[in-house]
């Protein structure tokens, strides 16, 4: 992940195009959220 | 330069350098044409976050320590006075002891862990209680956390009991602010 991904996220929920959004914890994470088990091929993720 | 955010105003605290998520977020609010005040807590950080924003034009500097009702009420004063509305605020505030972001959250101290959930979580509402009466046309809040929130991550320790409350409380805050137009959300960024 980089701030930009961040950033492009965090302008969206300030901005009017988020008016419909509220109470919401937005991921921004390349979806790491979603994930049950790595895949068996998949390289180590590390946590910072 | 216009984009979405052109016509808006507001603050952003708790950038500490250029690698801050909350540098990157006024980056990006900055190239959609909004206008942006910082804040910061002591000279160290003042020192580096100045430069940053004047790369950005920024001139409002504001000096704020989310522990210190006093410091709050001058700092939202102060700004105020140059803005009386602002259409957006980002908080990007956390602390905790080092030493106990390491080892075992079970030997958390009472000490520590009234304090980073002071700094950490009550923070962000006591910043909603200021920032309300100023967005009288409705505006948008931010704030920051982080997977530790939801599922264990070594060291993240109390940090993490705190991100769960700050999460939590961004709904309740939602609730409590959506009939004044004033919406509430956070961002659970990965790791940088």
């Amino acid at each position: 992940m980089t701030i930009e991904d961040v950033g492009g996220a965090g302008v969206y929920l300030l901005s009017d195009l988020a008016s419909g959004v509220t109470g919401e914890i937005h991921h921004v994470d390349a979806g790491y959220n979603v994930i049950g088990m790595k895949a068996e091929d998949a390289p180590d993720i590390s946590v910072a | 330069m216009a984009g979405i955010m052109t016509g808006k105003r507001g603050l952003i605290m708790g950038v500490a350098n250029d690698r801050s998520l909350a540098w990157g977020i006024a980056k990006a609010i900055a190239e959609q044409g909004g206008e942006i005040a910082f804040s910061f807590q002591g000279e160290a950080l003042e020192k580096r976050v100045r430069p940053l924003a004047e790369s950005l034009g920024v001139a409002r500097l504001y000096e704020c320590d989310v522990s210190d009702d006093a410091s709050m009420d001058a700092c939202f004063a102060a700004l105020a006075a140059e803005w009386p509305t602002i259409d957006f605020l980002v908080h990007a505030i956390g602390f905790s002891d080092k030493n106990e972001l390491r080892g075992r959250y079970v030997d958390t101290s009472a000490t520590n862990f009234a304090l980073t959930m002071n700094v950490s979580v009550f923070s962000f509402t006591a910043v909603a209680q200021r920032a309300l009466p100023m967005m009288p046309d409705g505006g948008s809040l931010l704030t920051l956390s982080y997977y530790g929130a939801e599922k264990v991550i070594p060291h993240y320790n109390v940090m993490g009991v705190a991100k769960a409350a700050l999460e939590t409380s961004v709904k309740y805050l939602a609730m409590d602010l959506g009939p004044s137009n004033v919406r509430v959300n956070a961002i659970s960024a990965g790791p940088i």
